[in-house]
């Protein structure tokens, strides 16, 4: 029965069928040939969506994309390069800044990289980098938008692994302060070997004015950063906090948003998030199955014999990930392995919160490998180039990304000291 | 990217678009305003008045509910789900038809599947109020079987124009 659970479901995946019916049909299946009623799978569909904390999901969505029409990405570029832009390799350097600052108001990869993306591959072109730099630091950069809160990967990860969406967004934080300054290091390597221009050192004046200027975009973060670790928003009114936040700058100070930027906003909203929950439902019902069976305690054996420290279990679980990242998408995966991973990290003392950041960046890292990369699809979009090329640019970046990768996995207190603050754990 | 300063009116045309959307989108645009809407006076009345709504979570939830499947619908008509595109990559043109036949034929049978069981989950769960509004499930559960409904009317029409072309 597990042979035809997973088996129907690999082969449904392999023959391109959406995930979500993949995952309902062979719950359908499965069920079916068990013997139980079928409309427990309705039912698990529509209990799997009928969550307080999913709400967050449409509007940290809708949140990112009104912040890119709204052009907020743009000021936060010009306040970055005012910081950075005089470093060799300065635009490198900007790159990193201006997406941790966006980082804290977006909850996708693909936002960022879209949005912000676009800006900086044009300066950065513009200046004459070339153009493997320009997009692999621009590729790289973007997935620390998923790590630093909010984040749409790890809200579906808390559901799934029923851990508390405030600690993983807390979680998040220091992991994606190293990632940004592992790909500094990077950068400052790679001018320094290529001789990589540098821009002229802005004045204070400059900085302040830029400052002032990019002050509504830097608050954001703050807010709802802020809001959700101390606990005094939940991350489902923080976003909805978000929306309303940049609306009201969006419209009334940069006044870059007009009626036909918020109509189509909310359109792609609808759209992005259908598609999400609808992956979300369906693997509600899998998962079902999963627990009622107890299927996952055969993977939990089969890692428990490979593996005889949590190092090698960690280890597994990783390259197990990272293998997955390298074909599906993000949430697919977190749907479709964490119910799986869960007992697992129970048998040898994993944390659920500090898996959660684990796997999210394996996933991000998964976004930059072919042959399914959804940031490597943005990259070649934007930057009008083939994917070869765009694969060949980001692979050197991800280098940085793993070594963080190897220091989360081993250190649980860069990602659980900062949650200890604010929760009882 | 073009190299203007000033971006071009995302709705140039409104007839276009609404075209492009189709008509369960100006529905979806309207619950996820609406879903904002009741949040924000939820986050206002805790906040600010110190005063809790019973019925705006649930309200906001069930929005949610009715977003996800109408939104089957639209992701049917763009093919815009999520999926594994590995396999098509290596095949002929012909058999990568057959392949977008065979994947077409299995979501409508699928969402189909689960909106003919919805409409009986519906007739049982009639009976049944929500905890904070006290309205009957089955008008909550209606959701899966009109979207899931319009999804397999909208996967048919693909699969149509797909097998004639």
């Amino acid at each position: 029965m597990l042979a035809l659970l997973f088996g129907s479901l690999l082969v449904l995946l392999l023959l391109g069928v959406p995930v979500f019916a993949a995952l309902g049909i062979s719950s359908l299946l499965y069920i079916v040939l068990a013997g139980i009623p079928p409309m427990i799978v309705v039912q698990q569909m529509f209990n799997g969506i009928d969550k307080f904390s999913l709400l967050a999901v449409p509007f940290f969505i809708l949140a990112g994309i009104l912040m890119n029409a709204a052009r907020i990405t743009d000021e936060l570029f010009t306040f970055a390069r005012s910081l950075v832009g005089h470093l060799r390799g300065g635009l490198g350097h900007v790159n990193i800044v201006a997406s941790v600052i966006f980082s804290g108001m977006s909850g996708t990869a693909v936002a960022d990289a879209g949005g912000l993306g676009t800006v900086e591959i044009k300066a950065m072109r513009d200046q004459g980098y070339p153009e493997r730099f320009a997009v692999g630091i621009t590729a790289a950069s973007s997935t620390i938008g998923p790590i630093i809160p909010p984040s749409l990967s790890m809200i579906v990860y808390g559901v799934v692994a029923n851990a508390s969406i405030g600690q993983l967004f807390a979680a998040g934080i220091v992991p994606g302060i190293l990632m940004a300054l592992a790909l500094h290091v990077m950068v400052w390597y790679l001018a320094w070997r290529h001789d990589y221009p540098r821009e002229r050192r802005a004045g204070l004046r400059r900085i302040a004015t830029t400052f002032l200027s990019s002050l509504p975009a830097l608050v954001a973060p703050v807010i709802i950063i802020g809001g959700i670790v101390t606990g005094v928003v939940t991350p489902t009114e923080a976003a909805a906090v978000a929306v309303i936040y940049a609306l009201l700058v969006g419209v009334f100070w940069y006044r870059a948003l007009g009626a036909g930027a918020i109509v189509r906003a909310l359109f792609e909203t609808f759209e992005t998030t259908a598609v999400v929950m609808l992956m979300v439902s369906a693997s509600a019902a899998f998962g079902w199955i999963l627990v009622r069976e107890n299927i996952a305690a055969g993977f939990t054996q089969a890692i428990v014999t490979l593996a005889g420290d949590p190092w090698q279990a960690m280890l597994l679980l990783n390259l197990i990930l990272l293998f997955a990242g390298m074909f599906m998408e993000t949430v697919a995966i977190i749907l479709i392995l964490t119910p799986i991973m869960i007992p697992v990290l129970d048998t040898y003392g994993i944390d659920h919160v500090q898996f959660g950041v684990i796997m999210v960046l394996n996933l991000m890292i998964g976004l930059l490998t072919p042959p399914i990369g959804l940031l490597l699809f943005v990259m070649a979009r934007i930057a009008r180039m083939d994917l070869m090329s765009v694969t060949a640019a980001c692979a050197p970046f991800m280098i940085p990304l793993i070594i963080v990768l190897v220091l989360i996995s081993l250190f649980p207190a860069l990602t659980l000291t900062v949650p200890g603050w604010f929760f009882d754990h | 990217m073009n190299d203007s300063t000033e971006p071009a009116d995302p709705i140039a045309d409104p007839r276009t678009f609404l075209a492009e959307i189709g008509p369960e989108s100006v529905v979806g645009i309207l619950l996820v305003t609406g879903i904002l809407a009741v949040m924000s006076i939820a986050v206002f009345f805790r906040y600010v008045l110190n005063d809790s709504l019973g019925w705006s979570e649930e309200l906001a939830r069930y929005g949610l509910v009715y977003v996800t499947f109408l939104g089957a619908a639209l992701a049917a008509r763009r093919g815009s789900h999520i999926r594994v595109s590995v396999l098509e990559h290596f095949l002929p043109p012909r058999w990568r038809r057959l392949l977008h036949l065979l994947q077409e034929v299995l979501t409508l049978a699928f969402v189909f599947t689960i909106a003919v069981l919805a409409i009986r989950i519906s007739g049982i769960l009639h009976g049944t109020k929500s905890a904070a509004m006290l309205l009957p499930m089955s008008y909550v559960y209606a959701a899966i079987v009109i979207g899931f409904g319009l999804a397999a009317l909208r996967h048919a029409v693909v699969l149509w124009r797909t097998a004639r072309r």
